[in-house]
């Protein structure tokens, strides 16, 4: 792998100059917005201003791998987000609804995240960044990361084309994690030498710190406990929405067949008795989850984005996991390695099917 | 889809079947089959909901092996009783 260490003030320059270079036509990356971060998508380089106090920053408000969603444009977007975002982008390439040749995807490491609004409301608590003790604090305070992230075992910069990771103190280490990040770092007038960026240790401690929260985490184990769990669902399909890699292009749900309305709604009523309104809310989300179960990141933009205030982290992403163990299949861990429905091995499975 | 649709409509048991995998008309169809099977009942066994499910593979030409699948799969649903799902308004 080959990278650079640099101060936190030089990331500006890094970015600025892959757009000064044409390396990328625009990037898309956070930007402070008073206590709050969101996304901007630029084009002038002069309107990068201080990246280093807001890509770290421990907010997450939409899933960035979600604005590009089915862009297959010719124009080459950079993209700066955490490894959750940057994994959904790849597996949106996996699924044609991206370009791989039109992205460059920045990694930056994350130590877990709040929900957005949670962030600027504690941003004088919480800062730019922060790291797993400064989370332990916080919860100590009452202030908590998103369910996601506490489950999260992908925190560290190791997917994408470039991984900008924090190297202690206020230094970063930039490097390319593929051949084309290794030429576009270069393009963008940085100079690379060999980097080891082999985190295995911290890895394994998230691992173990990710695999107690989800022990803890409670869980929906019977269909009566879905109901109660999806009770005050109102079929809004925010979550289908926000979801990153939830992408057809005509939902079922929004054809008459999956949303039936006036006489179509009356004879289902006819033929049961009564019929749940607003109706297929149980099928809607089991058809959902079996639809992302091999895609799904865990981001928790679904929870974020839920007016009722389902916790959808214990629904998606929970049961994304187990669907995933069975494949051995980590989204948008590995570019190249096809997606578990479209390939299989001739004997494989048969006990799932007892 | 249909497998999740039949359940909560209140069907007592839900039969997925094809030809053995290898043997299938589309070459690879029931290769890809079986991971969606095999995705689709992982989920419903950590909700509760797979026990109606029954997915075996048969050919056409295997008239015996399927009249005693039936039976078998008969006997264990009428065992489970009615499908819940039926008289609850969902």
């Amino acid at each position: 792998m080959k990278g650079t260490e640099l101060n936190y003030g030089n990331l500006e320059g890094v970015l600025k100059g892959l757009l000064e270079n044409k390396v990328v036509d625009c990037l898309i990356m956070p930007r402070r917005v008073g206590n709050n971060v969101s996304y901007m998508l630029v084009r002038d380089k002069d309107k990068i201003a201080t990246p280093e106090s807001v890509i770290f920053a421990p907010s997450f408000g939409v899933n960035a791998a979600n604005i590009v969603k089915g862009w297959m444009i010719a124009e080459k977007v950079g993209i700066v987000a955490k490894p959750c975002e940057i994994r959904a982008a790849i597996e949106l390439i996996k699924l044609t609804q991206l370009n791989e040749d039109g992205v460059l995807l920045i990694t930056v490491d994350c130590a877990g995240a709040f929900a957005n609004e949670v962030y600027a409301a504690n941003y004088a608590d919480i800062g730019d960044q922060v790291d797993s003790a400064k989370i332990k604090e916080l919860a100590g305070k009452g202030i908590s990361i998103r369910d996601a992230c506490a489950i999260c075992d992908n925190r560290l910069a190791d997917v994408g084309d470039i991984a900008i990771a924090q190297a202690g103190g206020e230094k970063a280490i930039v490097a390319g994690l593929t051949e084309k990040g290794e030429e576009a770092l270069s393009a963008a007038g940085l100079s690379l030498e060999d980097k080891d960026l082999d985190r295995a240790a911290e890895k394994e401690k998230i691992e173990a710190e990710a695999k107690k929260n989800l022990e803890e985490l409670p869980k929906i184990s019977s269909e009566e406990a879905l109901e109660e769990f999806l009770r005050d669902c109102i079929v809004c399909k925010n979550c289908r929405d926000v979801c990153p890699v939830c992408y057809c292009k005509e939902c079922f749900f929004d054809q008459p067949l999956g949303n039936p309305a006036g006489g179509d709604l009356l004879n289902l009523a006819e033929a049961r008795g009564a019929i749940e309104v607003p109706t297929n809310q149980l099928l809607y989300h089991l058809t959902r989850v079996y639809h992302v179960s091999t895609t799904c990141v865990a981001c928790g933009a679904c929870e974020d984005a839920c007016p009722k205030d389902i916790p959808l982290t214990r629904f998606y992403p929970v049961l994304a996991k187990k669907v995933q163990e069975v494949f051995e299949y980590v989204p948008g861990k590995d570019a190249k390695e096809p997606l578990p429905f479209t390939t299989y091995e001739e004997e494989e499975l048969e006990e799932c099917l007892r | 889809m249909f497998a999740l649709k039949a359940l909560l409509n209140g069907a007592d048991g839900v039969f997925i079947s094809g030809c053995h995998p290898g043997e299938c008309h589309y070459i690879k169809g029931n290769f890809y089959a079986r991971r969606r099977i095999a995705a689709m009942r992982t989920i419903l066994k950590q909700l509760g909901l797979d026990d109606r499910v029954k997915s075996y593979w048969i050919s056409a030409s295997e008239g015996v092996k399927f009249a005693n699948t039936m039976k078998d799969i008969t006997d264990e649903i009428k065992e489970l009783g009615p499908n819940p799902m039926r008289d609850k308004i969902l």
